[in-house]
Formats: C-alpha cells, sequence, structure tokens
C-alpha cells in the first residue's frame, strides 16, 4: 500500500529544523565550509589542468585532437568526409624560410585555412590573412628578427628553396600577430594561389617533406581516447596507420597514412604525484566534513531523542524518522552549499596563480569557469552531508519507543558497578567526557587533525633545502657565462664567451673576489686497463638502473666497453669555484692534478691515487694523478656546461695547468661574489650589461634564486596555513556545538548536583576541566600518532621535489596550544553563564 | 467481544531473569471496557502497559489485539499496526514541542498518510474542551490542558483501544479528576476501549474493573479478573 504521508513528514522536518536555530547557523557554516574546500581543490585542480594542457598544446603548437602529415589533396578530400570527424582543416606546405635573419627564429612558409591558423595559435589579430598573390601575414617575432615594424602594408623580402630552386621574394604584409616563444615553430601565411603556383611551377620530389602537401588537423566529438577514434577513423577510411614513404607518389606506400595525436589531451600524462595530493585533499575534506556534519546531527538527534521516540510511539516508522534527519540536513545544504560554491570559487581563484608560480612553466594564466567544478562540488560536498547524516538517521531510526520515552542522554552505561572514589572535580570531568565515547573520539579528531595540517604545512616547507635548491643553479653571488649555458633546453652550446674584456670590467668595477671555469671535452678518451675494468664493473652494478630509467644510453655504454673509450668532461676551475667542494686549491694548482666525482665511492671508474692520461687539441698526452674523489652529490650544477653524458666522467684541474695544458681560451663561467650592499648596484649592471652591451652573455645570481625559493616556500606555508585554519575552525566550531549541546541536555543534572551543594565554582571548575581533557587527548593524539601521519603527509607533498631533505617541526602545533587550551575552557564556562540566567528551582523543574 | 487478550505473558530482565517485572500474565479486555491497572512502585505495571501497546518485545507469551497476534509482526510493521491500533496517553503528556495543539492531535493519523475524519476529531476535541486551544503550542498549556490533548490525540484515530500510563500522575488532584472524568466520558461517548495504569486507588475506582499487580503477576482484586 502506498501511502502520502510526505506533507506530514515535511511539516514534521521543517518544524524540527526551526527549533533548532543554534544548531542550524552551525551546520549551515560546517557544511559550507566543506563545500568552500572542494570548490577551491576542484578550481585549483581544473584551473591548473587547463593550464598545463594548454602550455602543452602550445609547445607543439597544436590544439585540435589530432592531424595527418604529408596527405595529397585527395586523400584530404576523402578523409574530411568522414563522419567521424567534428571539424577539419588543412594548411598547405611550401618551404621553410632561410633568410639569415631567421636563423634563430625557426619559421615555416605555407598557405593555411584561417580556421587551422586559429587551431594552431596563429591567427592574425591585426588585418587580414593573405588573399592576393603578393600578400603575407606572420607573427611579431618574425617581423622582429627580420627588423620590420608592426605595420600593415610593409615590404617582407622571403627566402626559401624549393626542389633546389631558390626563391628570393618580397611580399605586402597583410596581417600579424602577436608572436608566441613557447611555440616550437613560427608560420609565414602567403595565399593558396602563390604556393600552388610556386609547387606548379617545379617538379617536387618524392622525398620533398613539405612543399606541396596537405598537413591536416582535426577534431572528434570529445578528446576521450583520441587513438582509439583515430584508429577507428583511419580504418572507416579504408588506410593504413604508418610512416612508409611511396618512392614514387612521396606518400605512404600502398594505403598507408601518417596520423598525429596531440598528446595534451592525455589525460596519462598527468604525474601522479598531483593526483595523489588531489585525491589526499579530497578524502581529507570528506573525512573533516563528515566529522563536524555527524556529530552535529548526533548530537541533536541525540537532543531530540526523546521526541523521535514520541514518534515512534505514534506511529512513526524507521524509514520516516530517518527521513527527517536527512531532510534537515538537506534543507540546510540548500543554503550552505551556494554559499561554499561561490567563496570556494573566489579563494581557488586567488590560490590558482600562487600554486602555478611555483612551477617553472612560462604560463599564461586561464581562469576556468567549467561548471564541472561546481557540479563535482556540490556533489561531493552532498554526499559528505548525507554520509554525515547517515548514522544520526540510524540512531534517530533505530529508537526504541520505551528508552526515548524515558531517555535522559546520557547512552547506555555498561559498567554495572563502579568503585568508590573520592569525587573531585576532575574525575567529575572525566567520567562525563568519557561517558559518550563517539563524540569524545569524533571531537578529538578532528581538533588533532587541524594541529596535523599546520604542522605537515610547515613541516614540508622546511622540508625545502635551499642550500641544495641554491646551489644546483649557483655557487657564489653571481655567475655569468654564455646564454647558451643556462638554457637547458639548447644543445649546442658556447663555451668560451667570458673574455677577458668582461673580466676586465669586473675589476674595473672593484670586484677582485672571482673565479673561471674553463671546459674542455675530450670525446674520445682511452680508459687506461685498470680504468677500463672498473667501468666494466660499475657498467654491471647499474645496469639494472640503466634499463629501468635510461635505456637508450645501453649501445653506448656497450661501445665504450667494446672500444675501450669514453667521452671526458674538463672543467679548469679557479680558486672560488674549486673551493665549493675542495680546500686545498693550492695543492692541485701545484701540478698535474685533477679530481673526479662520484656518488658513493663505490664503482669508481677513476679513484684516488690512479692516473689519468688526458690528451690535448695538438695530440699531446700527459699524466695526470687523481689526488681526491669528490663523493656525494656528483659535479655541481650550477659549474656545469649544462649537460653530462652516458656514459662519461667528469674532472677538474686547476685554472692555471688547464690553460697551460689547453692553451689561451676564454672561460665558460665566471663566478663572483660582492660585499651585500652592492649586491643590488651590481645586478643592475648585470641586467644592463647583459641585454644590450653583450647580449650573448647571461647571469644567475643568488638573490634572484633565493627569492623564487623562499616565494615557493611561502606558497606551501600560505595554502597548508589555509587549509589548517579551515581544519580549525570545523573543529572548534565541531567543539562548541558539543558542549552547548552536552550543556543544555545535562540542565537538571547540573542543577541536581548545585542543589546537592556543589557550588557555582565547583561547577564552573568542572567544566573547565572538561574542555581542558578534551585538549590534553589532543595534544596526546597529535604528538603521538599525528606525528606519524604528519611524517608521511610531508613525505607525500614535498618528497618528490629534488631538493627535498625531511625535517620535521611540532612548533607551530606548539604555538596553537594556548588559543586552544583558552577556547576549549572558555566555552563551557560561557554556555554555562548562559544557562545560570534562570533560577536553580526553574532549571531543575525542566523537562 | 475480546479486543485485547494476553496468554502467559512474560518479561524478565538480566541474565539469569533475576527481575520478572511481568511473570505470566492471562488477561483479556472486551470492547469498550473501561479497565484500570493498579499495583505499587516496581509491580511491573508500566512494564505490563508497554507490552501490551508493542513498545517493547516480552521474554515469552502473546499478546493479541483485535485478534491479531501482534509480536509476530516485524518492527516497523508492528509501527503500522500501532498507529492504527493503539492510543497512548502518558503521564510526562510527550507533546510533540514544535507541534500546535491541532498538528499534535492529527500527528498519528497523517503518519498514516491519511485524510482525518474531522467531524469525529472536532466532536473528541469538543468533548475534552479544548477547542479554543487548538492553534497554542504545547508550552501554552496547563497540565491538564496537555494531558487533554494527550487523551484526544490517543482517540483521534479510534484506535482498537487506549493505554493511559498514569496520565494523572504530574496532576494535582483537581485536575486528575478533570482528566479522569473527561477520558471516562469520552470513553463512553465514543464507545472507546481503555486500559488505564495508576497506583492511586482512588483513580482507579473509576474504571469499571480494577485489575491489581504484584510482583508481575495479577492478583485477585476488587471486581474480579
Amino acid at each position: 500500500m502506498k501511502v502520502d504521508n510526505k506533507s506530514i513528514i515535511r511539516k514534521l522536518t521543517l518544524r524540527f529544523m526551526k527549533a533548532g536555530r543554534t544548531r542550524n547557523i552551525i551546520a549551515v557554516i560546517a557544511i559550507a565550509l566543506t563545500s568552500i574546500m572542494f570548490t577551491s581543490v576542484f578550481t585549483i585542480g581544473a584551473n591548473m589542468l587547463t593550464t598545463i594542457q594548454e602550455q602543452t598544446m602550445r609547445q607543439i603548437g597544436m590544439s585540435a585532437h589530432g592531424g595527418f602529415k604529408r596527405l595529397s589533396s585527395e586523400q584530404y578530400e576523402h578523409i574530411a568526409k568522414s563522419p567521424l570527424i567534428k571539424d577539419i582543416s588543412f594548411r598547405k606546405g611550401l618551404a621553410l624560410a632561410e633568410n639569415d635573419a631567421l636563423i634563430k627564429e625557426y619559421s615555416e612558409i605555407t598557405y593555411a585555412e584561417p580556421k587551422f591558423a586559429k587551431w594552431c595559435f596563429s591567427f592574425p589579430t591585426t588585418g587580414n590573412m593573405p588573399v592576393a598573390k603578393n600578400e603575407l601575414a606572420t607573427s611579431t617575432l618574425v617581423l622582429d628578427a627580420l627588423g620590420l615594424p608592426h605595420e600593415i602594408g610593409v615590404q617582407v623580402p622571403l627566402e626559401f628553396t624549393v626542389s633546389d630552386r631558390k626563391y628570393t621574394e618580397t611580399f605586402t604584409l597583410s596581417a600579424y600577430w602577436e608572436g608566441d616563444t613557447v611555440l616550437p615553430a613560427q608560420h609565414i601565411w602567403l595565399s593558396e594561389e602563390y604556393v600552388d603556383s610556386v609547387v606548379a611551377e617545379n617538379v617536387i620530389a618524392p622525398t620533398e617533406q613539405i612543399a606541396g602537401h596537405i598537413f591536416a588537423d582535426l577534431w572528434f566529438g570529445n578528446s576521450f581516447n583520441i587513438e582509439s577514434k583515430m584508429e577507428k577513423l583511419i580504418a572507416e577510411r579504408g588506410y593504413v596507420w604508418g610512416d612508409g614513404y611511396d618512392e614514387e607518389t612521396g606518400y605512404g606506400t600502398g594505403n598507408e597514412v601518417r596520423p598525429g595525436i596531440n598528446w595534451a589531451y592525455m589525460t596519462s600524462e598527468i604525474d601522479p604525484s598531483t593526483v595523489t595530493i588531489g585525491a589526499l585533499a579530497v578524502i581529507l575534506i570528506l573525512l573533516s566534513g563528515y566529522f563536524i556534519i555527524y556529530s552535529i546531527f548526533v548530537i541533536s538527534v541525540n537532543a531530540d531523542i526523546h521526541f523521535y521516540g514520541l514518534l515512534k510511539t505514534m506511529g512513526a516508522t524507521g524509514k520516516q524518522l530517518k527521513k527527517i534527519v536527512r531532510g534537515q540536513a538537506f534543507a540546510l545544504s540548500i543554503i550552505g552549499i551556494p554559499l561554499g560554491l561561490i567563496l570556494g570559487y573566489i579563494s581557488g581563484i586567488v590560490m590558482t596563480p600562487l600554486l602555478l608560480g611555483m612551477s617553472t612553466l612560462d604560463v599564461k594564466q586561464t581562469i576556468s569557469v567549467n561548471p564541472l567544478i561546481f557540479i563535482f562540488a556540490a556533489l561531493f560536498s552532498l554526499l559528505t552531508v548525507f554520509i554525515g547524516c547517515n548514522k544520526p538517521g540510524k540512531i534517530a531510526a533505530k529508537v526504541s519507543p520505551v528508552e526515548a520515552v524515558k531517555y535522559s542522554g546520557n547512552l547506555k552505561i555498561k559498567k554495572k558497578t563502579k568503585k568508590s572514589r573520592k569525587v573531585s572535580t576532575l574525575s567529575m570531568a572525566w567520567a562525563s567526557i568519557t561517558r559518550e565515547k563517539r563524540k569524545l573520539c569524533v571531537i578529538v579528531m578532528s581538533l588533532s587533525l587541524a594541529l596535523i595540517m599546520l604542522n605537515s604545512a610547515y613541516s614540508a616547507s622546511l622540508s625545502f633545502d635551499m642550500d641544495k635548491y641554491l646551489e644546483s643553479y649557483v655557487t657564489t653571488d653571481f655567475a655569468v657565462s654564455d646564454a647558451t649555458i643556462f638554457n637547458y633546453g639548447i644543445i649546442e652550446k658556447n663555451t668560451d664567451s667570458v673574455t677577458s674584456e668582461f673580466l676586465d670590467e669586473l675589476d674595473s668595477r672593484g670586484i677582485t673576489d672571482y673565479g673561471c671555469v674553463y671546459y674542455h671535452a675530450e670525446s674520445l678518451h682511452e680508459l687506461s686497463p685498470r680504468a677500463h675494468e672498473n667501468f666494466i664493473k660499475m657498467f654491471e652494478a647499474g645496469r639494472q638502473d640503466l634499463e629501468r630509467y635510461y635505456k637508450f644510453a645501453i649501445p653506448q655504454y656497450e661501445r665504450a666497453v667494446l672500444e675501450k673509450t669514453i667521452p671526458l668532461q674538463i672543467y679548469g676551475h679557479g680558486k672560488l669555484p674549486a673551493e665549493t667542494f675542495y680546500d686545498d686549491y693550492e695543492k692541485l694548482a701545484s701540478g698535474d692534478y685533477v679530481l673526479v666525482f662520484g656518488y658513493s665511492g663505490e664503482n669508481m671508474v677513476y679513484a684516488a691515487g690512479d692516473k689519468i692520461i688526458i690528451t690535448n687539441n695538438e695530440g699531446e698526452s700527459r699524466e695526470f694523478e687523481v689526488i681526491k674523489e669528490i663523493l656525494g652529490e656528483g659535479y655541481p650544477d650550477a659549474l656545469s656546461v649544462g649537460f653530462g653524458l652516458m656514459p662519461g666522467e667528469k674532472i677538474v684541474m686547476a685554472e692555471n695547468i688547464f690553460i697551460e695544458f689547453f692553451g689561451e681560451q676564454s672561460a665558460m663561467q665566471v663566478n663572483f661574489n660582492v660585499e651585500d650592499e652592492r649586491i643590488q648596484e651590481i645586478e643592475t649592471w648585470l641586467i644592463e650589461y647583459t641585454q644590450n652591451i653583450n647580449p650573448e652573455l647571461a647571469y644567475a645570481s643568488r638573490a634572484t634564486y633565493t627569492e623564487e625559493f623562499e616565494s615557493m616556500q611561502s606558497t606551501y606555508i600560505i595554502m597548508g596555513g589555509a587549509m589548517a585554519f579551515i581544519l580549525a575552525l570545523i573543529g572548534i566550531l565541531n567543539f562548541t556545538n558539543s558542549t552547548i549541546a552536552s550543556i543544555i541536555s545535562r540542565r537538571r543534572e547540573l542543577a541536581m548536583l548545585q542543589s546537592v551543594g556543589m557550588t557555582g565554582k565547583q561547577l564552573r571548575q568542572t567544566l573547565f576541566f572538561e574542555g581542558f581533557c578534551y585538549t590534553v587527548l589532543t595534544v596526546i593524539f597529535t604528538f603521538t600518532a599525528g606525528l606519524g601521519i604528519t611524517w608521511l603527509i610531508v613525505k607525500v607533498i614535498a618528497g618528490q621535489a629534488w631538493f627535498f631533505k625531511q625535517s620535521f617541526t611540532i612548533m607551530p602545533s606548539v604555538f596553537c596550544l594556548a588559543p586552544l587550551v583558552a577556547i576549549c575552557a572558555a566555552a563551557p564556562i560561557v554556555c554555562y553563564g548562559w544557562l545560570t540566567r534562570n533560577s536553580l528551582v526553574e532549571r531543575l523543574r525542566v523537562e | 467481544m475480546n479486543v485485547l487478550k494476553t496468554t502467559n505473558l512474560k518479561k524478565h530482565y538480566g541474565a539469569n531473569a533475576e527481575v520478572k517485572a511481568v511473570d505470566g500474565i492471562d488477561f483479556a479486555v472486551e470492547q469498550g471496557e473501561f479497565v484500570s491497572i493498579v499495583g505499587s512502585s516496581g509491580s511491573g505495571k508500566s512494564t505490563l502497559l508497554h507490552l501490551l501497546g508493542g513498545l517493547d518485545r516480552p521474554t515469552s507469551g502473546s499478546v493479541e489485539i483485535g485478534g491479531k497476534e501482534i509480536y509476530s509482526m516485524k518492527d516497523d510493521e508492528l509501527t503500522i499496526f500501532r498507529r492504527r491500533n493503539i492510543g497512548f496517553v502518558f503521564q510526562s503528556y510527550n507533546l510533540v514541542p514544535v507541534l500546535n495543539v491541532e498538528e499534535n492531535i492529527l500527528l498519528p493519523i497523517q503518519l498514516d498518510g491519511n485524510t482525518p475524519d474531522m467531524e469525529y476529531v472536532n466532536r473528541v476535541i469538543e468533548t475534552l474542551g479544548i477547542a479554543e486551544k487548538r492553534t497554542s503550542m504545547p508550552n501554552q498549556l496547563s497540565g491538564g490542558q496537555q494531558q487533554r490533548v494527550a487523551i484526544a490525540r490517543a482517540m483521534a484515530s479510534k484506535p482498537a483501544i487506549v493505554l493511559a500510563d498514569e496520565p494523572t500522575g504530574n496532576l494535582d488532584s483537581k485536575s486528575s479528576m478533570d482528566v479522569m472524568g473527561l477520558l471516562k466520558v469520552s470513553g463512553e461517548k465514543f464507545g472507546q476501549t481503555i486500559v488505564l495504569i495508576t497506583h492511586n486507588p482512588e483513580i482507579a475506582q473509576m474504571a469499571e474493573r480494577t485489575v491489581r499487580i504484584e510482583d508481575g503477576k495479577i492478583v485477585v482484586g476488587k471486581g474480579g479478573v
């Protein structure tokens, strides 16, 4: 039988709600806090994801889901007709720009449909795409490189080669856009008419990579599993995935095509530690939200249990009672969740740049207003509310009518007898807080969580080792070297750009505390028989690691074993740089001595005492003696040429020996220290010098890296602190709420105690001790099991950084103890104050 | 015809059944009867009433109401049975504080999803003299008034039986007599079967029949069993 009793249930739900005003306010705040945390985590997550995704797309130079390289027009027309494609566009290749001025700015000359230009981040913002034969559009970067102004109508000279025929032409600029340095190539758009005419003039060789070929980009309905969508598309059109060449046509052999997939869309590209942190945050929020919502409703159900029992005697079923409890929670969510969504979104937007600022990406900030953020945040908040009030609902549903009618607030007391002890206010306080163990646990846990979070955030920020961080960038106040040395992306390094003129410049500025680093590579260093043996040993010992991480290097190792040669990177050090790892520079400079580098001292190719024979460019060989093994981190990155070799060894000799043996040359790098008060002045000079006087040089300074480090450190503290603050708020809210509820439910009990002779002072003392006991238990938990949790959290959130050094502190929580004790002790007393506005007799009569 | 019938009803507490609150009671109530159960504190009369009303479960024995064995039902089934067939009046009134007088009275009917027979309910309300208090909240009423609301609530759904547990226990003697009088009058007027528990012999005398309980057993009292 279906009965319509919804209206009375709704009425009861609403009336119950109206009765618990304080409870409602606390619950709304709790629900709002929960959804604030969810929304900000999701906003941060979504923003970081889209920003990183867009960053990747710019690096690839493509926003479409996938594409095809080198199609014939027939193939393109055929593929474009597929119903599996949502949108497709193309460009028609011509050549690479060969102007001398464009050697650094890799630029492709093509015709593109406007849509295609948009998809590869190269659509004009000023002017129109080329239509006439003499029109051209390109980025400001290309114009800058050519030394041309950003003006429509400017004449642009172009040089390029198509099938061995050299072209030198001049075009009129019809459009341009702000160039993006992150893109792998700059585009120069010409008209289709012009591209077609040049292609028609030539016999295009089948091996031609660009001229006359169609490059297509396309979109599917969605970005889910693009690879299989692409496979389906190729199969549906009757092609085969391949990269072969047909000698005659230059297209794929048989029916092969060359598809590409935009891996910016691959979700697997998100690194697992980010996912772990995200998941951890969600669980933490769920847990803390659960704690408070649960305890608010348990308390309110227990306070009202009498009435739930009464309703049951009147004939309300368990299901109906559960509905009443859940209905109240959801009604409160209607206010709490939207509030949280708005506040959470705002805080998410504020925090995202802080987080992105920590990464080294060249970021164009995009703020995502994805509705999914709100949907997920709302759903997760509701889920929290749902599971939070599930158990309280069950308590209400399970209420036995008889028990409820007699209910006096305290739960079943299992102990049957109890030894008589001297009653003190402290023992009474202890007895009353341990009456409800579950409630005790929830409150202690939620207070501890905040302290643990605070400790974790602070410990994590301390776990970043500044020395280790700085060391890898700069070992002195300043370092100057060729720009290619600082740029890890560039493989061709200039290792002799720090000229004696620059050193004179330093002298003229009164800087005397400097030291140079020189570089020489010996690509085929012959290993001594003993070193060869050692090399084989080292190779075998490290083979497993090599196979796991550097599989590509194994053939080189094997060849080195056979040919008994390895590349040698030789550095010549002045006193200042050498002293970062070796004390006795006089000894090093006194003869044919070198230093070698290793990690543990085991499996060294050359060890202390070994002889090493080095050959210079003149073919002259000399025997050097290894005087020391420098162990630990290996050769410092900050003093290196920017790459190491596998296999390969690094050795260091003194500057004077290096020059004497390899000949007079300019240094790779100069490191120098200045007086603290001159740092600003020197930095200003270096900026000016490296930008305008010698742009080939670049500098690194300890001050800028220190700043970078500190801002990253403070980001962790801010974020962790914010999280701890919210958790603390939840914990305190939880505590206050339960205190109020427990004092109200014990009104008569307290009045009774007073009537039998307990003074108001003793009563307040009891209540103070109750709060105090909560604090003590919280402290005990935080400083025992909590330490383990802190250690784990730090490991997870900071452990991935290469400059991580596990460190640990409990100071933040120690500082929080005083306010915690104050709040925990004050809350019960304030509550009691409200209570005693009524006279004792009135209170005794209270039902 | 018996509205209520118990057979060898027992309720024991403790691991070894040290406390025999109800110890083998056979007891029957006829349609329209007004029966009082008396006994001193701890005689087991409250436990008996809880068992009669399906609020508690017996150790053994059975309770039939309107010919149905109530303890063979599951919890929710029993709850539904209870709201349709049994009305309760408690010593401490037990009105729902967030509902007004009328809402309290209609509550059991509405929990069942039924439309109340307002004509009948109005007559009950008038008989009990609380018509003017319809919209008052419980905390605005005196004890006697609250108990009259509770009686109206118990009768509103025309249950098979009304069980009253010390309904006058919290009232002064004048109010007690008022409430008892009203209970009796409305019982007669609406043909309602009533079982009342009290420790007060004076109150008990107002019933048609009195049953005395001591140590969980019925002892022969005035009016016989």
